[in-house]
């Protein structure tokens, strides 16, 4: 986080299941899957147990510690992809044809750049790509955040910073950014294919929208059945949702299993 | 299915003609050949008749899938297309491997809940679109057309390369274009020397000089032992060279096998039936 925010923020740090306490609350940090580092906080005060997930994925990569279930009587989740046309196809296949896709572009001299965030997704390609076709090139926040990963012992591929490269250097390379716009990038003769990867590739006029990429559908969120699975495995006796398709969950939740589940702006209201 | 569904998807993506181009060519090179025929159908906008409407298709997801109309809609406002909305949901099935031809065959209202629990979001997509009469082949059609055609080409410089085996067999049927008031098709048999009668083994069309082809349409009318329709009966004299590049078993066909790439080579005026072929060489 101070490599991201800022290095003077004020932090402290906790391990995964180390305790403190605010206020008489005991407070803890659980794995959330979605990216190194990342937590649900779990709220203990009175005997009552709240979970708020942040973001969060179920699906293992090769870089989060995986998301941990955490019974709880209220659950606070994320309703990011909370449709049940959100349905996502394994991770394994993606990244082969993530893969297969770049050696395509290699074999005709092409550079593939692929638009993915530079913290987490980034990692997830770096590290899950069966078959690396050349060399990798990755922007300067997308390096920085390699840096962090390496530094906390998770094996990535070696990668290139774009400083000083030439046409022939970026010639059937990769190069992860979560820009597409390149000032002063030397193109390969060639040319260069682009791709997203993102849970809303799934969505065809969201890849249509962006004419010439083409769209890989890799999440670092629940799809619509893991968001289910997630919730109910919480055991929770009430469940606020909150981000993208949250009060389409909670109703559905409400109909269909039985279970006290709001939108997290009807929490705000009650206040 | 899946090879279908991939080139439908890499066309999609495709940059430019020629690529589409050499994408086709492989599909049809290594598609079979029902499958093939399909694929050049859809992609040039010959698609089967529509089999039910999109509100249809709707109801018969969510009843499966167990989604409340409500939930649906929303989808569909996301997606803005029905067809995708109700592709996507999950129809708790295990992909089965199809070809393109088994599926399109199938593609009932009554099979339907069965094929998409056996197909993926991809392939399901296709079908469904297919179904309700608004498939886009995605590539033009005179790309489809000029790799049809280049294929084609290809196959059958290929076929002619292949080492052919040849065997003698007798005519015992012919078949009469009326068009033409020529034999279009030739029914020649072999003996079976275990049952000691002639069985039937292949169908061909004659592939002889027109001289030779009238020639033998004379002495087909002359030798008539009987005639069904356009198919008249010969008495088991003439023999034919035929060569095939394989030999199938067929366990449905009386003579228990079936030859590939059959073509006529020679009409053997000299040969007595003794020089046929037996199932046994085969």
């Amino acid at each position: 986080m101070r490599v991201r925010i800022a290095k003077s923020i004020n932090a402290l740090e906790f391990g995964y299941g180390e305790s403190f306490e605010i206020s008489g609350v005991k407070i803890e940090f659980r794995p959330a899957g979605h990216v190194l580092g990342s937590a649900q906080v779990r709220l203990e005060y009175g005997g009552e147990v709240w979970v708020v997930t942040g973001d969060y994925k179920l699906d293992r990569d090769e870089v989060a510690v995986p998301y941990e279930p955490v019974e709880c009587d209220v659950f606070i989740s994320e309703a990011t992809f909370a449709l049940p046309i959100f349905n996502w196809p394994s991770e394994s296949e993606v990244l082969a044809d993530i893969s297969h896709w770049w050696g395509e572009n290699t074999a005709l001299g092409k550079l593939s750049v692929i638009n993915c965030y530079s913290l987490g997704k980034a990692q997830r390609l770096l590290a899950g790509l069966p078959t690396l076709h050349g060399r990798i090139f990755a922007d300067a926040s997308t390096e920085r955040m390699n840096a962090v990963h390496r530094s906390a012992g998770v094996a990535l591929p070696e990668t290139y910073e774009l400083t000083a490269v030439h046409a022939q250097d970026l010639a059937g390379a990769l190069l992860l950014s979560p820009r597409f716009d390149f000032a002063n990038l030397p193109v390969p003769a060639a040319g260069m294919s682009f791709a997203a990867a993102s849970g809303w590739m799934q969505v065809r006029k969201f890849v249509r929208s962006r004419v010439g990429v083409r769209g890989f559908v890799l999440s670092d969120h629940p799809d619509w059945q893991g968001l289910i699975a997630a919730i109910v495995g919480t055991k929770a006796k009430r469940v606020y949702l909150t981000h993208g398709f949250s009060q389409q969950l909670a109703r559905y939740l409400r109909e269909q299993k039985g279970l006290s589940a709001y939108d997290l702006e009807d929490l705000r209201e009650e206040d | 299915m899946d090879e279908f569904t991939k080139l439908h998807n890499s066309l999609a993506n495709s940059e430019g003609d020629k690529a589409s181009l050499e994408l086709l060519k492989s599909y049809f090179a290594h598609a079979n050949t029902e499958d093939a025929q399909f694929a050049y159908d859809l992609l040039t906008g010959k698609s089967p008749t529509k089999i039910t409407t999109t509100a249809k298709l709707r109801d018969l997801a969510l009843e499966q899938t167990h989604t409340p109309a409500w939930l649906f809609q929303e989808c569909r406002e996301l997606t803005d297309d029905v067809v995708e909305a109700l592709s996507s949901l999950d129809f708790n099935g295990l992909k089965v491997a199809r070809s393109l031809s088994s599926t399109l065959a199938e593609l009932t209202l009554g099979r339907l809940q069965r094929l998409w629990r056996e197909l993926d979001y991809a392939e399901r997509y296709i079908l469904n679109k297919i179904a309700v009469g608004s498939f886009r082949p995605g590539v033009k059609p005179e790309i489809v057309r000029k790799a049809w055609a280049e294929f084609q080409g290809i196959a059958t410089e290929s076929a002619s390369q292949q080492p052919r085996r040849k065997l003698k067999a007798v005519l015992l049927y012919a078949h009469f274009a009326p068009s033409t008031g020529l034999p279009n098709k030739l029914n020649l048999s072999i003996w079976d020397a275990k049952r000691q009668e002639l069985l039937p083994l292949v169908q061909a069309e004659p592939e002889l000089a027109s001289e030779l082809l009238q020639e033998l349409a004379r002495w087909i009318r002359s030798a008539s032992v009987d005639k069904f329709g356009p198919v008249i009966t010969v008495p088991a004299v003439q023999i034919f060279e035929i060569s095939f590049t394989e030999i199938e078993r067929a366990p449905r066909r009386k003579i228990g096998i079936q030859l590939l790439d059959v073509r006529i080579e020679a009409w053997l005026r000299n040969e007595l039936p003794e020089s046929i072929a037996s199932v046994n060489d085969l």
